[in-house]
């Protein structure tokens, strides 16, 4: 399959958009994804709201080649780690009296 | 026919162009003795020298209740963004749709003269993600902003002063596509979310992200995307990444923002995917056996 993925990019390559060459990468593959905890955060999402208060739960940011660049090109944390009731509570927006977060339906915004 | 393209042509903008074909379609797109013939009355006398083709049955089948307010407020997004360049990276993302191994990868409806019982739905080809590939397409987006009349000119002052001009806005930028293999790397939230980085450390997209007064990384990200369940802005999942994201990027404002639903076409993104449809319905079909010269494997060793 990944000759397929191969043949694929050699084709589209040469695809004009907007009088440009589009750009054509092979995508990220899972043993390279920087936050991979997709399970956890499910689990919090299913507590009650003091459970999540109480959980405790925290994340950090795996150590792949990918964060490294991203460190070298952004100046992003190495050892990044944050809480998931920390970031719950800026999408709730009960953190002070500014508001954090809008939400609705069709659109997302956070703020800080 | 002829004569309509030489009498537009003249008359139109410097850099207006029209193929001969396109006259053929819009003035006698008949064949003699056939039923379009028929309602063209031709043989009478008459020739409208209009095209009495029935429009592409690709209309919206619902109507949605919140479409104009959804579209305006990307709109505004988008020329917001425009406006404030210098410290905004927007991005429109919609997975293409999948292209199936060892068949032609676009698939192309047949007889479309005959009656059909409604409109073509947009998902109703081969959906196996097995033998597939999904190139997904990001739009790194700019908007061209061109005053019309009086004068043709590209000087745009926004906000704009005076009413009476008339003004076209182009939605441009870079087009990007990732290439996926489905079965094993599924579309998820995480999928979608670590992609970005991905996106961050190219350096040809460099230009993007980074503020050129600054030199830093931009602090307003904007993603523009569908209602698909890997990233619609009113999933939780999505909200406690993009809440994540504006922390460990340290950005000022991350925006997910959608359309309303059966109205993801208005994604900008989605004006790419002819110009990649017509290269791959070029290349024809491809061949999900062919082996990559680099693997290794122990199915392979035992081969030799």
């Amino acid at each position: 399959m990944e000759k397929m993925a191969g043949d694929v990019i050699d084709c589209l390559k040469w695809v004009k958009f907007g009088g440009k060459f589009i750009e054509v990468y092979r995508g990220l593959k899972e043993d390279n994804w920087i936050l991979n905890d997709e399970a956890d955060v499910k689990k919090f999402l299913s507590l009650s709201e003091f459970g999540k208060e109480a959980s405790g739960m925290s994340y950090r940011a795996r150590r792949t080649p990918l964060v490294q660049s991203l460190h070298d090109v952004w100046g992003i944390d190495l050892d990044y780690t944050g809480e998931y009731w920390s970031d719950y509570t800026v999408i709730k927006g009960e953190d002070d009296e500014e508001r954090s977060s809008w939400c609705d339906k069709y659109t997302t915004v956070i703020f800080r | 026919m002829k004569r309509s393209g030489e009498l537009v042509l003249p008359l139109s903008n410097p850099d207006f162009e029209i193929l001969p074909s396109c006259w053929y379609n819009y003035t006698q797109n008949y064949k003699k003795n056939t039923m379009q013939a028929k309602r063209h009355h031709d043989g009478k006398g008459i020739n409208a020298k209009i095209s009495l083709h029935n429009a592409p049955r690709v209309g919206v089948q619902k109507f949605v209740i919140n479409i104009h307010w959804s579209s305006a407020n990307v709109n505004f997004i988008g020329d917001d963004c425009a406006a404030n360049a210098n410290t905004c990276a927007v991005d429109s993302k919609d997975a293409k749709s999948i292209v199936p191994g060892d068949i032609a990868p676009v698939q192309k409806p047949i007889k479309t003269w005959k009656q059909r019982s409604g409109i073509l739905p947009d998902h109703d080809w081969e959906q196996g993600r097995t033998n597939a590939v999904t190139p997904v397409a990001n739009l790194f987006f700019q908007s061209k902003t061109t005053v019309e009349t009086p004068m043709p000119t590209e000087e745009v002052t926004i906000p704009l002063l005076d009413s009476s001009v008339a003004v076209s806005v182009t939605r441009t930028g870079q087009a990007v596509n990732l290439i996926y293999l489905p079965h094993y790397e599924p579309e998820t939230v995480f999928h979608c979310f670590n992609e970005l980085f991905l996106l961050l450390v190219q350096p040809s997209l460099d230009r993007f992200f980074r503020n050129p007064e600054t030199g830093a990384l931009k602090n307003n990200f904007v993603f523009i995307v569908d209602n698909g369940p890997s990233e619609q802005p009113s999933s939780s999942m999505v909200q406690m990444c993009l809440a994540r994201l504006c922390k460990f990027l340290n950005l000022d404002r991350v925006t997910q923002v959608s359309f309303a639903e059966y109205n993801s076409k208005r994604n900008f993104v989605k004006r790419v995917h002819p110009q990649v449809n017509k290269a791959l319905s070029a290349h024809g079909a491809f061949s999900s056996h062919a082996i990559h010269p680099d693997v290794k494997g122990a199915w392979r060793t035992r081969a030799q």
